[in-house]
């Protein structure tokens, strides 16, 4: 048996609601391809969708492009760092790169770089906060996404995960 | 790994699952992977889906891209960890409009999702408004399931913490669950009333109720006692069911 994990107080809880029924994904395309041109790929490993905008961290291609969610290239980000890994997009467009920096940037103007130690192969943004997974240590460092500054790391457990 | 803006989900690969964070660092969620058996070209290959990246839609659905290169799968989970929906191919599969190769990054934009076929140099586009994707193609006997599948046994629970005679102060309840089982639900009836009803989105999960016993034992005479009974439902993730009853006594 397991320790204690949650309190209720018998007689004051309301069911939950559950979302609703579920839809199954089917297909719908696909954009660019094998390449080193425009908006092309090479060994691509993370996206995020923001908005109208579809960011992709092309690893092997040291490039994070963006397209419409229809697929039209728009652009690449501005000073990438090398082998991007995933991306995460909240108004700071945020990149981990593995052993490199993040690279943040805002609308398109970049910022100071957030040195995270380890590697960092995924990335996410909430409340205020960037979530950089580091593989290395099986932590999240946590950093405030305006100023860049360390707020302290999460987990840390004995199995270490690609995208802890 | 991404957030639904006001929490983090980790795809935490070497643990074979997807943890959800609150901001402070707090474990709010866990979703176990499906386990999953592919009989293709005279070969079985037992194997669980490794996480490599994970998505969330507006309804909660978590969406997880496979990071072993032999399947090839993107799994879809319900908040309460079942498993809605799986697609790509993981072995030759000519036509499938779905089959994908590395799916190792996912991103979702309302209806629309994104999944990063690495190995073929494409973003993939999916909606869950389109013509859903074919039934993967395990092979003969081969099939995905989720921990706890049509299989398993039924949830085992233990209820402890209750008076053995009259009660007489305010008492903890503590409900504990086997660790093998993954709950999805805990219901919770007080003299045949439902008091909780309580959805479960932990795969490590047990429950403390307090009885306000004292409150109850004001409005009594002395020397008179009342009997409480008390049933605990719980459901897990194959949906298998077990209950639980007690009873104990509140002296005045």
């Amino acid at each position: 048996m397991r320790r204690i994990a949650t309190v209720l107080s018998a007689g004051v809880l309301a069911a939950l609601a559950l979302p609703g029924a579920a839809c199954a994904f089917g297909p719908v395309g696909s954009f660019d391809g094998s390449g080193s041109g425009s908006g092309q790929f090479n060994h691509p490993q993370g996206a995020a969708a923001s908005g109208a905008t579809v960011y992709v961290a092309d690893t092997a291609g040291n490039r994070v492009p963006f397209y419409s969610p229809s697929g039209t290239f728009q652009g690449n980000l501005a000073s990438p760092p090398s082998a991007p890994q995933d991306v995460a997009a909240s108004g700071t467009l945020v990149v981990a790169a593995g052993p490199s920096q993040v690279a943040r940037s805002l609308l398109g103007v970049p910022l100071p770089a957030i040195n995270a130690p380890g590697a960092s192969y995924g990335i996410a943004i909430a409340s205020g906060s960037i979530f950089v997974g580091d593989a290395q240590a099986g932590v999240i460092h946590k950093y405030d996404s305006t100023l860049g500054t360390f707020q302290g790391d999460i987990g840390g457990g004995s199995s270490p995960s690609r995208r802890a | 790994m991404t957030s639904d803006g006001g929490s983090v989900y980790v795809a935490d690969t070497g643990n074979g699952r997807i943890v959800r964070f609150d901001p402070a660092g707090n474990v709010i969620g866990v979703w176990a992977m499906p386990t999953y058996t592919i009989v293709a070209n005279g070969q079985t290959i037992n194997g669980r889906i490794e996480p490599r990246d994970v998505a969330v839609n507006g309804s909660g659905r978590v969406i997880v891209p496979d990071a072993n290169t032999q399947s090839n799968l993107v799994a879809v989970l319900s908040p309460d960890g079942g498993l809605q929906q799986v697609f790509g191919s993981p072995a030759s599969d000519p036509g499938n409009p779905c089959a994908l190769r590395g799916p190792w990054g996912v991103a979702v934009s309302g209806s629309t999702l994104y999944v990063v076929s690495t190995a073929e140099n494409q973003v993939r586009v999916f909606d869950d408004g389109a013509a859903p994707c074919p039934t993967v193609n395990f092979g003969p006997g081969g099939g995905i399931r989720v921990p706890g599948g049509p299989d398993r046994k039924r949830p085992k629970i233990k209820l402890k913490g209750l008076p053995k005679k009259c009660a007489r102060r305010n008492f903890t309840l503590k409900v504990c669950a086997s660790d093998d089982v993954q709950l999805r639900r805990f219901k919770l009836f007080v003299n045949r009333r439902k008091v909780a009803n309580q959805a479960v989105n932990k795969q490590t999960w047990n429950v403390r109720v307090n009885f306000p016993v004292g409150r109850v034992r004001s409005q009594l005479p002395r020397g008179t006692s009342v009997r409480i009974l008390i049933e605990v439902r719980v459901t897990d993730t194959a949906g298998k069911k077990a209950r639980v009853k007690r009873s104990f006594r509140i002296c005045g």
